[in-house]
């Protein structure tokens, strides 16, 4: 196994044990990104003097032993809504072309304080705005297994990057499947922690109700161990939760007997692929091997979820885009006659077409005449999908699903059918709407030789119960999900 | 409730809502997707919701409050270097407010 094959847990055993250096592990890295970031596009900026500033900086407090942390050195990569101090952070927007923070993210800073090397900043769809990486300003991502395939998104420059080796972790956000989805398409493992569990200060706002910071890696083992890092309780986010069981690692346990596992029906139906729902039987039927007892019943309520998303996220994306107006940071339109005309113009110039769509969309659902008949229906909608988690996880420990409802669609489908495109969230929306925590991970290879990956819900604040059931699939894997080293001989022909 | 079909009327209001001006084919193609999205979410109108309380946070009932003092961070003069145009600490943009002339003019 290649260096840029390891997991981010075993390449910081090998730095702890001094076997390769933090340098070492940058340089690798840096090597995959520059053979094959030209065809995939995971990143929009790396800081090449920084990194190896920060790889000597990193040596040398794990020699001296001021951090021995188990990710102490690993190279990371960050999404570019996640701000990072003195690093471009565009949201994938020309709005924000020139933006380079002050400050970084209360996750980012917790990473760092671990001894974590961040390589660069991911690409995404326009401030979390869709799920596919197409609408980024930048140009869109490729799916690593397949070029002509997107990655999935709003994660999508995160996943490529974590399956293309070109980091060994990344961070990325799910508002409505950003993390999860992604990690599907690109046959990695993703995690959407309980909403207030990983701060969001630092986490640039598109639904601030629904959206949370979470790991995306190659395994169950190094989310866990990410999580562990990044969350926690944070004065500076007033919707951050005190939990005391942070210890996530600890849940590593290859164990699900009487573990009481529910397979939503209604998350099983014609416009799910039979590849997809095939994938979902065969964990059903290894967790059953491994001593889970598996139920199938009805969640409800399904047609309803994408709507109620669609309007609350809207909703609060239109409120929380608001800020950018060319006048405090990012970019001001070149010529404009007076104040409106400067806030019109720098917003139209600077925001991409599917960003315009849900602000509208937003400030319609939330104007006098229809905020009660839209935007108070949606909240009254999420409150009964609440309930209905809640009734589910009364009988269930671990809720299995799909994570999308296809493998990855061919780069430029989205655009023709928006709708669509909207409605092929349906397995992921309803886990913001309620809060809930969720992990992504590889569940098959279909027969066009593209990931499908399954998806295990949580009752709130369950993370262990989803990370057990996790590691206990995935060392009953029986196929293949590494093409590191695949991808860079393709890129090297 | 049926959707209002989206006029230009309403398009025009609501980017002036949203501090948006779209350009003339962009607008045509921006209402045509509100119809389809608006039509779309109207399915929730099927949804019975009487005696449901909105919910906008999943777990917490009642608001978060903090003690109201400094916490030291001086960031003011790094968030103000980010502005597009800036004098003496300052943003500078186009004069907000008009100055009224003696006979009522501008």
């Amino acid at each position: 196994m290649s260096m840029i094959e390891m997991t981010a847990l075993g390449l910081g055993r090998k730095i702890a044990q001094r076997e390769i250096s933090v340098r070492e592990a940058a340089q690798a890295v840096l090597g995959q990104i520059d053979a094959v970031d030209d065809t995939i596009h995971a990143y929009i900026t790396i800081n090449e003097e920084a990194l190896f500033q920060r790889a000597k900086t990193v040596q040398q407090k794990i020699d001296s032993g001021a951090i021995c942390s188990p990710l102490a050195g690993v190279p990371v990569s960050i999404k570019d809504n996640i701000c990072v101090k003195d690093m471009l952070t565009t949201c994938g927007s020309r709005i924000l072309e020139n933006f380079i923070p002050p400050y970084s993210a209360e996750a980012v800073r917790k990473l760092s304080d671990a001894g974590a090397v961040i390589l660069g900043k991911t690409n995404m769809d326009e401030f979390g705005m869709g799920n596919t990486t197409e609408t980024s300003a930048y140009g869109a991502t490729r799916n690593p297994w397949n070029t002509n395939h997107v990655p999935g998104g709003s994660s999508g420059g995160a996943c490529a990057a974590a399956a293309a080796g070109e980091c060994f972790y990344a961070l990325g956000s799910d508002t409505g499947g950003s993390i999860r989805q992604p990690s599907a398409f690109c046959g990695v493992t993703g995690l959407k922690p309980t909403y207030g569990t990983v701060s969001r200060y630092g986490l640039v706002a598109y639904a601030s109700s629904l959206e949370q910071i979470g790991p995306i890696a190659r395994d169950v083992s190094d989310c866990a161990a990410v999580l562990e890092t990044i969350a926690g309780y944070d004065p500076k986010d007033s919707t951050s939760v005190r939990r005391k069981d942070g210890d996530f690692t600890s849940a590593l346990a290859e164990d699900v007997r009487g573990m009481r596992i529910g397979i939503p029906q209604d998350f099983l139906d014609d416009e799910t692929g039979e590849e997809i729902k095939s994938a979902v039987w065969a964990a059903v039927r290894q967790l059953e091997e491994s001593g889970a007892s598996t139920e199938v019943f009805n969640l409800g309520l399904t047609e309803f979820m994408v709507p109620a998303y669609y309007i609350i996220a809207s909703a609060e994306a239109s409120s929380n885009l608001a800020r950018f107006d060319g006048v405090r940071y990012g970019r001001r339109a070149p010529e404009y006659t007076d104040l409106n005309d400067m806030y019109q113009r720098s917003r139209s110039e600077g925001f991409g077409t599917e960003v315009k769509r849900r602000i509208m969309l937003g400030s319609y659902v939330l104007s006098t005449e229809y905020y009660e008949a839209y935007y108070h229906k949606a909240l009254q909608t999420k409150g009964l999908i609440k309930q209905a988690f809640d009734n589910a996880f009364k009988r269930y420990d671990v809720i299995l699903a799909p994570a999308a409802p296809h493998t990855a669609p061919l780069v430029g489908a989205a655009a023709q059918d928006v709708m669509k495109t909207y409605m092929s969230d349906v397995h992921t929306v309803a886990v913001n709407l309620a809060g809930l925590p969720a992990l992504s991970l590889p569940g098959a290879i279909d027969s066009g030789g593209l990931p499908v990956g399954i998806q295990l819900i949580g009752a709130p604040f369950q993370e262990k119960k989803i990370i057990r059931t996790g590691f206990t699939l995935e060392k009953m894997r029986n196929f293949n999900n590494n093409i590191i080293t695949k991808i860079k001989e393709r890129a090297e022909r | 409730m049926k959707s209002e079909k989206i006029t230009d009327e309403v398009v025009r209001c609501i980017e002036k809502a949203a501090m948006l001006r779209l350009a003339g084919a962009q607008r045509g193609q921006v209402r045509g997707d509100l119809e389809q999205m608006l039509t779309y979410m109207d399915r929730l109108q099927e949804l019975d919701t009487s005696g449901i309380i909105p919910v906008l946070h999943p777990f917490l009932e009642t608001g978060v409050f903090r003690e109201d003092q400094a916490d030291g961070q001086d960031l003011a003069g790094a968030l103000k270097a980010q502005t597009p145009e800036g004098m003496d600490g300052c943003y500078m943009v186009p004069q907000a407010v008009k100055a009224q002339q003696p006979d009522g003019g501008e």
